[in-house]
């Protein structure tokens, strides 16, 4: 489905909030400056923190231990954080200025990350989802970062398998996606009895303050990746590890209060996206959202204000998304090389690299910075 | 996710020499490619398809009309095994329109390790006020759908005496082939409108980026169904030791093709390995240096072939261990043969797959 330019401009109409950044829709040139970062796997087969900019040029190399999942801007000092991926124990923290390798943590003896992160709003502390020792259920944990990385607390995730989690506007709360898969190494073990979740967690007291769950008959749809609005709206990209021909949700929406909502793909798309979804990611308006499906070769665009689907943009292998300073404008990174800018509202696809793009692989997640 | 993709992609990036990654095929060469294998194999693949499936429709439509009698069943099987084998020369395409709608699932749902479709067939047949038509086989489980709900129709010990005009079987089937030649000409219908000038024109859809990057869903066409070769028409039959092997687990056990499903499959494999004019990957490898790597993998493909030659498939349930040595090492084989195919796709810097095939 494409949407014309003209009724988007109507949409900007209707849409205080947006119409203030309407100036944004044509500042691209803005984004001179600004440049993304993602891990990545090297013609050489070792796996790199990759920093480049939005012109497609190569700023920085910094190879990593091994396979990372998440990269994470600090919001205040320059500091990039490169999270291993599941099951791994490294912390990767880079210079995003200087350019400079800064510090890598090892995570507890016998914990392991999940491969995401977020910083509190305040700069100071890193929170990590993890693997507990022995306990099935998952867990936050929070260093501090201006004493040396100590751990100072840890918190339950209320759920097996947290993944990706993000902060609520309020600064305090924090939602967390419980996969619901126990693993071993990372071989799945409990597909037939696992029980996804969304739960809403106090980021000082770990208080439980919501916990959502699909209807039973969706239990095998992994909540994994997660991304909130300015408003609160949080757009969950789902992997069903069911059976191939299941009809079930494959991207959902919650508001704190509300039932989780499916949201409703065109039949044409959902039978190809193969069950899964891999990165889910909101616009800087916060009016419109991508989810991409890397082995369907689509990435997804929503109007989530409406919670209606709008296009598709084929990209193959793509995964990783960042949005840019422009509204409905996101780029999306490659498991081939390149990287694309896509539009929520028309079908126009540029590359980033417009000569030959690298000779890597993107990883799933990439950040603007 | 099948199990070959994580050990073969970590251990390509080493094994590639610093050449290989600087020379490759021209955009040229990619466009003479991918409209090499549209014109002489996917375009004639997805017809001849829909023409064997429009005879099996035809003969059914006869025998059910009471015009000849049940010495006649022999002729509408062989119509079923000519339509499975044109569909075993086109499997491994899984891109483009078969993709969409689930239509892959709907033409051949197999394994169905659930094991419901017998059940759901036996049901399906014994509602006899059920009018089978499109509506109802869009509506349907895929358990009554496809291949397999027509062999399971045809080629049951009952068929005989069941598939009479009129009667339940012969309604079912007769919507049955309706359904999938319908499937099978949209199929088509949709490469000749739209997919084929995605793929050869790639700039004039928003699909893929160049000639190169139309040719990777072909490159993914040549090397993955040979994992599906391996962990599901032979692992899955023969399991891990020669007391788990189940002959009647095999892909048509019923109409004796389980056999010549696997060859046709590696004869197509290999006219799209080396078979296309007037240039194929091998005669591309060979432009890259590579002209004994080249060789050797067809000559696999060969030696695969000559094995397979020498099967027959079993009279009883369980295999002789002849046989089950014989098709373990087949399965080896094949298994060598995607990983020798994986390392040509590091020489032509050609990516199956990065998230799509271990993301997390």
């Amino acid at each position: 489905m494409e949407i014309k330019r003209r009724q988007f401009l109507t949409w900007l109409a209707a849409t205080p909030a947006l119409a203030a950044n309407s100036s944004l829709l044509m500042a691209a040139s803005e984004g001179a400056s600004l440049r993304f970062a993602s891990s990545a796997r090297g013609s050489d087969g070792h796996f790199y923190l990759k920093i480049a900019s939005l012109e497609g040029k190569e700023l920085a190399s910094h190879r990593l231990p091994d396979r990372a999942h998440q990269v994470l801007a600090h919001p205040t000092k320059p500091w990039m954080f490169t999270l291993a991926r599941r099951p791994g124990t490294f912390i990767d923290i880079y210079d995003a200025q200087a350019l400079k390798p800064q510090a890598q943590i090892e995570v507890k003896s016998g914990y392991r990350l999940y491969g995401h992160a977020q910083v509190s709003p305040d700069g100071r502390y890193l929170y990590t989802s993890e693997r507990h020792p022995t306990e099935p259920e998952g867990r936050l944990v929070v260093r501090d970062l201006e004493d040396n990385h100590q751990v100072v607390r840890e918190m339950t995730t209320y759920g097996i398998g947290p993944h990706e989690f993000h902060w609520l506007p309020d600064g305090q709360t924090l939602v967390v996606a419980n996969g619901g898969i126990a693993t071993e190494g990372r071989e799945k073990v409990n597909l037939d009895s696992m029980q996804p979740s969304l739960v809403y967690l106090d980021s000082e007291t770990g208080e439980l303050l919501e916990k959502r769950t699909l209807p039973e008959e969706f239990h095998q749809c992994s909540i994994r990746h997660l991304d909130v609005a300015a408003d609160g709206q949080v757009v969950i990209a789902l992997q069903y590890q069911g059976h191939p021909i299941d009809r079930v949700p494959l991207i959902a929406a919650h508001h704190r209060g509300e039932e989780l909502a499916e949201l409703i793909l065109p039949e044409r798309i959902r039978s190809q996206l193969q069950q899964y979804c891999g990165s889910a990611c909101f616009d800087s308006s916060g009016r419109f959202a991508a989810v991409s499906a890397p082995r369907g070769n689509l990435t997804t665009l929503w109007d989530m204000q409406e919670r209606h689907f709008l296009n598709a943009a084929y990209i193959a292998d793509g995964c990783g998304i960042a949005s840019t300073q422009v509204a409905g404008e996101f780029l999306v990174s490659s498991g081939q090389g390149q990287v694309f800018t896509i539009q929520a509202l028309s079908e126009e696809r540029q590359p980033v690299f417009t000569r030959t793009p690298p000779q890597v692989n993107w990883d799933n997640h990439m950040t603007l910075i | 996710m099948l199990k070959k993709y994580y050990l073969s992609a970590l251990a390509l990036p080493l094994m590639l020499s610093s050449a290989w990654l600087q020379a490759e095929p021209t955009e040229q060469q990619w466009q003479t490619y991918n409209k090499a294998a549209l014109e002489q194999q996917i375009l004639p693949g997805y017809q001849a398809l829909e023409a064997r499936l429009n005879t099996l429709h035809n003969r059914l439509e006869t025998y059910c009309s009471g015009q000849v009698d049940s010495s006649q069943l022999p002729e509408v099987r062989q119509a079923y095994r000519e339509a499975m084998d044109a569909w075993q020369g086109i499997q491994h395409v899984q891109f483009g329109p078969i993709t969409l709608f689930m239509r892959n699932y709907a033409l051949h749902y197999w394994p169905d390790k659930r094991g419901t479709g017998a059940r759901q067939i036996r049901s399906a047949l014994n509602q006899t006020e059920t009018v089978y038509d499109v509506e109802y086989f869009r509506e349907a489980s895929v358990s009554l759908q496809g291949f397999p709900a027509m062999e399971r129709v045809l080629f049951a010990p009952e068929t005989k005496s069941l598939l009479k005009p009129g009667q339940n079987y012969c309604r079912f089937a007769e919507g049955l082939s309706q359904h999938m030649l319908g499937t099978a000409r949209e199929i088509r219908q949709e490469w000749q409108d739209e997919q084929k000038n995605q793929m050869l024109q790639p700039d004039s859809s928003t699909y893929y980026s160049n000639h190169k990057a139309a040719a990777v869903p072909l490159m993914k066409s040549l090397a993955e169904p040979l994992l599906v070769i391996e962990d599901y028409k032979l692992d899955y039959v023969l399991g891990d030791h020669p007391e788990e092997a189940r002959w009647k687990r095999s892909e048509s056990w019923r109409s004796g093709q389980t056999l010549s499903n696997i060859r046709i499959n590696l004869e197509s494999l290999q006219e799209l390995y080396s078979g296309l004019k007037p240039l194929s990957i091998k005669s591309l490898l060979a432009a890259e240096g590579e002209e004994d790597f080249a060789e050797t993998i067809d000559q696999e493909f060969d030696r695969l072939q000559q094995k397979l030659a020498a099967l027959s498939a079993p009279e009883k349930p369980r295999l002789s261990p002849e046989l089950d040595r014989q098709l373990r090492e087949l399965e080896t084989g094949i298994s060598d043969l995607y990983e020798q195919l994986e390392l040509a796709m590091g020489v032509l810097n050609i990516q199956l797959g990065f998230n799509s095939r271990d993301g997390d």
